[in-house]
């Protein structure tokens, strides 16, 4: 079986291409026929998609699972009585929403992943939290949608906790305060969702003209640019913004995604997301799926051995983007390190049935 | 409420009188039409749809129409008919709205706000021409705008047209029924539908490669013009054969490659792509029936059956995945013929032997047997209702 506390006790940028790749081909080997015995309607899949069941596939070779299909169907690789908790993703209103099956064992290991990525990035010791968000997202303790479980997971990182926005996404310029007053001069942590930091951080900073002074404060945000294309901001403008109401200089963003919890991508200061040993990125061609080569743009499939509960240890996303280098980023981080260009655009589809939409 | 309404061909609102189906102010207009989209083809390169609309307009065939309803019967248009439209079916709001008019009435058309620059580009084209003075009668006959669906003048439509043409999807229907109509319009509708082809594997085996190559076009055509998602665009594919032998099985394979081939030339994008990975593997998650699954790369997907599942209707394919059976083509389409089977595309099997077979065996599905590449190809006569029948009434009379 898969030796998590082997895998979780090394350092999360230590593993240089030729040996990832090698232990990739034989982890995620192994957790496909795991989940094809565990999760029936995976293992009927493997079976028409004719994916032979024993015998080394190569990293590449490992079949993908469409993202989507998480929202259709509940794929779950553990007895309903050992679900230790439902993740969601965070679906626009009316959207379907995915379910994610963790156990206790899976949750503790995509934590620890997390915990291992951070400490690379900002130290093992625990820092402030300020959470840019509300606290009424945690309200339901069952069901944690994507931004309720950023929240907790970035908790672990901390002493002590604030939560920025009120129940109403009113900024608590008061609670900010006092927070920032009791650790002037010390680091501090902040997290948030991109949109919900733009729009109820940096705007409501902005149109207010207040502004705070945090140079101490690391920002990581995640959740993607999309909403904010929309309005025309680009990474870069968000990042200055941002550094203009509130001094903070250190500010990364990450990818990841409910379907692979923990196993984060985050930004080092280059610009650069990165992949740690806890998971793996591979971009395909639209015609065949085939593996692009590094600076080609294609379709995101993310990979990590942490997804033990469900079948979720490769995934094809509805994301596109270009792997930029390996083991070779001027940041000094060993893995694929890559950019992300935002959802495939939902380019229309012929059809006779949809009369009265719009 | 009115606001929001953007008037894309003709006047706001249409004299009603009805006139005689295929009216000569009518066909010279359509005429014209034609020959207009003929002299500006080359601005339509990218909009293949246009240039295929032109065609069937062409005056030769607007003629064959008209002689099919030389049967002395005295006929006369409704009034005002009011369509309503798919908006991702480009340049379909035209031929509906040019079967009313063939038929003797006037035409109001609803299209998405959404529409498509294919019709943007064609409404264009329409209301120039009918700026001209000559054409000011059929001018007066035509209203196309577009909105958004919960305008109010969808709902005064509705309520004063004589006559209704809904294309798409039972969704639509149910809630156009819920609205106030008058008592006296007819309604025709278009439904869900879907589709099959029927390939006898003897005869696919005798063809030589260059034929076998046209063929593969016109099933290409079929099927992947409109994503696999038009009511007619095949979703199963019957193999009419008694067993499974390594013979049949090369023709198979011969008759998928040089599919493959043909869709070569359709654009998969990375949307397209992913949506089709993921509904075969929805498919191959869910479905007892299935005994392989072939890909050719990402242009092409395949799903062999055992038997026919129940529901057939419920198996749909897009952007290039069919469902196969192999067996007795009369087994399987006694299966496949609910309600909803639209059009059955075939090659090799006797088209009197099927049209027969749904007869004597009182099926309910099948109300189109066609060449395989004329699946797309609109008739007058569509979804088994003859459009210019239902939207024209007889005077029957007696001395």
């Amino acid at each position: 079986m898969m030796d998590y506390e082997g895998i979780l006790s090394r350092k999360p940028f230590s593993a240089a291409k030729d040996e990832k790749k090698l232990m990739y081909g034989e982890w995620l080997t192994e957790l496909t026929d795991y989940h094809r015995k565990h999760c029936p309607s995976y293992g009927q899949l493997l079976k028409h998609l004719m994916i032979r069941e024993h015998g080394q596939m190569r990293e590449e070779e490992i079949p993908m699972l469409p993202v989507g299909l998480f929202k259709e169907m509940d794929l779950i690789s553990i007895p309903g009585d050992k679900v230790f908790k439902t993740m969601t993703s965070s679906g626009t209103k009316g959207q379907t929403v995915s379910r994610i099956y963790l156990d206790r064992d899976t949750a503790n290991y995509q934590q620890r992943a997390l915990a291992n990525i951070g400490g690379d990035f900002w130290g093992e010791e625990r820092l402030p939290l300020l959470v840019l968000d509300s606290p009424d997202v945690l309200k339901n303790r069952n069901l944690f949608s994507a931004r309720g479980a950023g929240i907790l997971g970035f908790s672990i990182f901390s002493s002590r906790i604030c939560y920025g926005l009120d129940q109403d996404m009113n900024l608590d310029m008061e609670r900010i305060k006092q927070f920032l007053d009791r650790y002037t001069g010390k680091r501090i942590l902040i997290f948030g969702f991109t949109y919900i930091i733009w729009k109820y951080f940096y705007q409501a900073l902005a149109k207010s003209g207040q502004k705070l002074d945090i140079p101490e404060g690391i920002l990581i945000h995640g959740g993607g640019f999309k909403k904010l294309e929309d309005q025309s901001v680009s990474p870069h403008e968000f990042k200055e913004r941002i550094r203009e109401v509130s001094g903070i200089k250190e500010i990364h963003n990450y990818y990841g995604m409910a379907e692979q919890t923990g196993s984060i991508y985050m930004e080092c200061p280059q610009g650069h997301l990165h992949a740690s040993l806890y998971s793996d990125i591979i971009t395909r061609r639209v015609k065949d799926f085939g593996v692009c080569s590094h600076g080609e743009k294609g379709i995101i499939q993310v990979l990590s051995p942490l997804a033990l509960s469900y079948p979720g240890h490769s995934i094809l996303t509805e994301d596109e983007g270009i792997i930029l280098g390996e083991d070779d980023c001027p940041c000094g981080r060993l893995g694929k390190y890559f950019k992300v260009l935002g959802r495939i655009s939902q380019a229309e589809i012929r059809g006779c049935s949809d009369t009265y939409d719009g | 409420m009115m606001d929001d309404v953007t008037y894309l061909a003709g006047v706001i609102q249409p004299k009603a009188e009805p006139l005689k189906p295929f009216s000569e102010p009518v066909l010279d207009f359509l005429e014209e039409l034609s020959g207009e989209i003929r002299k500006r083809r080359r601005e339509f390169e990218t909009y293949r749809e246009i240039p295929a609309f032109g065609f069937w307009l062409r005056r030769t065939h607007m003629e064959e129409f008209r002689m099919r309803y030389e049967d002395g019967k005295l006929r006369i248009g409704r009034g005002v008919i009011f369509h309503i439209v798919s908006s991702n079916v480009p340049v379909l709001f035209a031929y509906s709205m040019v079967i009313g008019l063939l038929a003797g009435n006037s035409c109001v058309v609803r299209i998405s706000s959404r529409s498509r620059n294919e019709d943007q580009k064609l409404c264009e084209i329409i209301d120039n021409l009918l700026g001209r003075p000559e054409f000011s009668l059929v001018r007066n006959r035509i209203s196309v705008f577009s909105c958004k669906r919960d305008n109010e003048i969808v709902k005064c439509w509705l309520e004063e047209c004589d006559g209704l043409m809904v294309w798409g999807g039972d969704q639509a229907i149910q809630s156009v029924r819920g609205m106030k109509l008058r008592p006296d319009a007819v309604q025709v509708m278009f439904p869900d539908r879907y589709s099959i082809c029927i390939l006898d594997t003897e005869r696919i085996g005798t063809i030589p490669d260059e034929g076998l190559q046209t063929l593969a076009y016109g099933f290409v055509k079929d099927a992947y013009a409109m994503d696999q998602n038009a009511c007619s665009s095949p979703q199963f594919v019957i193999w009419n054969q008694e067993e499974e032998t390594e013979r049949t099985e090369q023709i198979r394979r011969r008759w998928w490659n040089a599919v493959r081939k043909e869709a070569t030339a359709y654009e998969l994008n990375p949307h397209k792509a992913t949506k089709k990975y993921e509904t075969l593997c929805r498919y191959a998650m869910i479905t007892e029936e299935i005994l392989r699954i072939e890909q050719y790369d990402n242009l092409l997907y395949t799903v062999l059956l055992s038997k026919i599942p129940p529901n057939p209707e419920t198996y749909r394919g897009t952007c290039g995945l069919f469902f196969e059976y192999q067996g007795d083509y009369r087994t399987a389409v006694r299966q496949l013929a609910a309600r909803k089977l639209q059009t059955v595309t075939y090659y090799g099997i006797r088209r009197e032997e099927l049209t027969d077979y749904i007869i004597n065996n009182h099926l309910y599905g099948i109300h189109r047997v066609v060449p395989i590449g004329e699946a797309l190809n609109m008739d007058l006569v569509w979804d088994g209702q003859d459009l210019i029948e239902m939207l024209s009434r007889e005077i029957v009379w007696e001395e």
